[in-house]
């Protein structure tokens, strides 16, 4: 992956000669370009649906909901899963140990795994959205409905009458 | 940015990845999570093993284990059939393994080998179980050893253990064969028991592997090996799960009572002293509130209730009534008449690659709901037409949601007695057709069975 319009262009150019595969230039909502390979776009429903329709794959994509530290982030992402294809174990465990380590720096941010998190479901790119999903619902198990709150910053806003209503509603789960 | 601001077609994508027990306290946690789980229906609770579909029963030299069916309006009718298990049998024709029901967790049972999901119908066979060190020890040469499944599909849907208990095996009569205390199991009389560290071989559908696993006990010993062989290991090893605990019938009535989280265990002394109590057969169950012991002797019914909540653990005496006072209730209904429940006739003789239709045909559904608090059908049982050998009353379950418990009498006809008003119910017919003529007959054991919708197993075997 390169970034910069200009050099961006000219190292895309010399890529695509060099692989044989077609570089997809995506904008961030600042405004800077990335250049990732086809492969590594197509990871995104979104993206792969405009490249096959015969969009504008010259001009690149503007992603305006999308700032640059997410972008480079779901790039990261995208590229892994996008340019290698796993054949053997090996590959794959590679593969399932980079999600775990992609995952855990994540987590460690919590507001940018929610950013990463839309971006990953604006793009439709369905393993990461699946990885960021499955890492928030990790937080939500074991807790109490306080602790949850707190985790969340969720203010409580549940009359008396609402829990009455679950009181009655719960069971044994 | 802020966490409430993710829309909530992103909490329904995280929120979906929850189970069920942590989706109801997501409920509980503001309006938007609680509006979320409503209207996408995240909490299906009616696919939980919330219900009771009848009792599953092991008698006395019949082997396919047989059903007894309760009726229900809430939910589809559920076969109690398990023969699909044995289909994939590489056995020669002619012999054909007996189905037995050896263990039931929250809608899975356990059934020769294999674990299977009767209300899905779904099931995958556990790979080579004995480890070397539960193999090696006298409790396996003895047959000593129970297998009990764990699974709480609330906490983890797809998630369930199998573990294997020892128990002290009778003395080895040939004294070549005699060791000392082995690798990881005491034999010689004057060692405690249960050991610690425990040794307990699990499998984990998870890993799908067995491992030994290492319980510590927290407090005393139950006793020395010495004093177990007082008490067969064929006339103990119940297990129950309840809350997050794997409870056993140990010898000499103590309940080991395993705390799957940490790791550690710890010894539950019996009710009764055993020397007062030495042939009688207690059992084990969960009920409304938890755990319960009951003992039923000559017509005598105690019930005991495991006290956990006040730091201190015992039992507390719940009950102790003479079930003779009830028969004079019962005058006009013949033992063989039908009842509200039924037995679904169970027989795996008939060839297990024959089409489905003919298990279909098994289920008899009645649909209406069966009210265990006020249903009034007085039962009429003619003393007269007892068959001879087995009259009495004899015990066959805790219900799992409430405080009643089943009991048959002479075998044919069904009980509910509430622990709390007395009452009985009259259930109906569960003798099998022509079954007792020629053997002694009586009930081995039985597992009150409540179904679980949920996909347990990964995949559809083909």
């Amino acid at each position: 992956m390169a970034s910069g319009s200009g050099a961006a262009a000219a190292a895309a150019d010399a890529e695509e000669k060099e692989s044989g595969s077609r570089m997809i230039t995506l904008t961030s909502n600042e405004g800077k370009a990335f250049v990732v390979t086809e492969a590594s776009a197509r990871q995104s429903a979104t993206i792969r649906s405009m490249v096959d329709d015969g969009g504008c794959v010259d001009k690149g994509f503007p992603l305006p909901n999308v700032d640059s530290k997410t972008l480079a982030r779901v790039i990261q992402y995208s590229d892994e899963h996008g340019n290698k294809e796993p054949h053997t174990v090996d590959e794959r465990a590679a593969l399932a140990k980079f999600d775990r380590d992609f995952i855990a720096e994540l987590d460690a941010d919590k507001a940018f795994l929610y950013d990463v998190t839309m971006a990953a479901n604006y793009l439709h790119i369905q393993g990461l959205l699946a990885l960021t999903t499955q890492c928030v619902a990790d937080t939500i198990k074991g807790k109490t409905p306080e602790e949850i709150r707190t985790a969340f910053g969720i203010e409580y806003d549940l009359t008396a009458q609402d829990e009455k209503e679950i009181k009655e509603e719960d069971t044994h789960a | 940015m802020d966490p409430m601001e993710l829309p909530d077609d992103m909490i329904t994508e995280v929120l979906r990845r929850l189970p069920p027990r942590s989706l109801a306290a997501c409920r509980r946690v503001c309006r938007s999570w609680r509006a979320v789980v409503d209207d996408r229906r995240l909490l299906r609770e009616d696919l939980l093993p919330l219900s009771l579909a009848g009792i599953f029963l092991n008698l006395h030299d019949l082997y396919p284990t047989q059903f007894f069916s309760c009726p229900s309006a809430t939910g589809p009718a559920v076969s109690g059939n398990v023969d699909y298990t044995r289909r994939r049998s590489s056995l020669p024709d002619g012999h054909m393994p007996s189905i037995n029901i050896t263990d039931h967790c929250n809608g899975l049972v356990l059934v020769n080998n294999c674990v299977t999901n009767p209300a899905t119908r779904r099931w995958e066979r556990l790979p080579r179980r004995h480890p070397r060190h539960v193999a090696r020890t006298a409790a396996a040469r003895f047959n000593a050893v129970h297998e009990h499944l764990v699974f709480d599909p609330a906490v983890s849907p797809r998630g369930y253990e199998v573990f294997l208990i020892p128990h002290v095996a009778p003395r080895e009569r040939d004294r070549r064969r005699r060791r000392r205390d082995d690798e990881f199991y005491p034999t010689s009389d004057e060692s405690e028991w249960p050991p610690s560290p425990f040794f307990l071989s699990v499998f984990s559908s998870e890993t799908r592997q067995w491992e030994g696993r290492r319980f510590v006990r927290d407090g005393p010993p139950a006793g020395t090996v010495a004093s177990m062989r007082l008490h067969h290991a064929s006339e103990v090893g119940r297990g129950v799960y309840w809350r997050g605990s794997l409870y056993i019938h140990c010898q000499t009535n103590f309940v080991m009572r395993i705390s799957l989280s940490s790791d550690k265990y710890q010894v539950i002394g019996p009710p009764l002293s055993f020397d007062v109590c030495r042939y009688k057969e207690f059992h084990l169950g969960r009920s409304e509130k938890g755990v319960y012991f009951a003992l039923l002797s000559s017509n005598q019914l105690r019930i005991w209730f495991l006290e956990e909540s006040c730091g201190q653990i015992g039992w507390v005496l719940k009950l102790d009534n003479n079930l003779m006072p009830i028969l004079p209730h019962f005058i006009n209904v013949k033992l063989s008449d039908d009842g509200p429940w039924s037995l679904q006739d169970i027989d795996y003789c008939e060839d297990p690659n024959e089409d489905d239709d003919a298990r279909s045909q098994t289920v008899q559904a009645a649909y209406y709901d069966w009210d265990f608090d006020n249903s009034a059908n007085s039962i009429d049982i003619q003393d007269n037409s007892v068959q001879g050998s087995h009259r009495g009353f004899g015990f066959l379950g805790f219900h799992p949601f409430k405080e009643v418990v089943f009991l048959h009498y002479s075998l044919e006809r069904g009980l509910a007695y509430n622990m709390n008003s007395f009452k009985v119910q009259d259930l109906g017919n569960l003798c099998p057709k022509d079954y007792g003529f020629d053997t002694e007959p009586y009930v081995e054991s039985f597992f009150p069975y409540t179904p679980c919708w949920m996909e347990v197993f990964p995949e559809e075997q083909t």
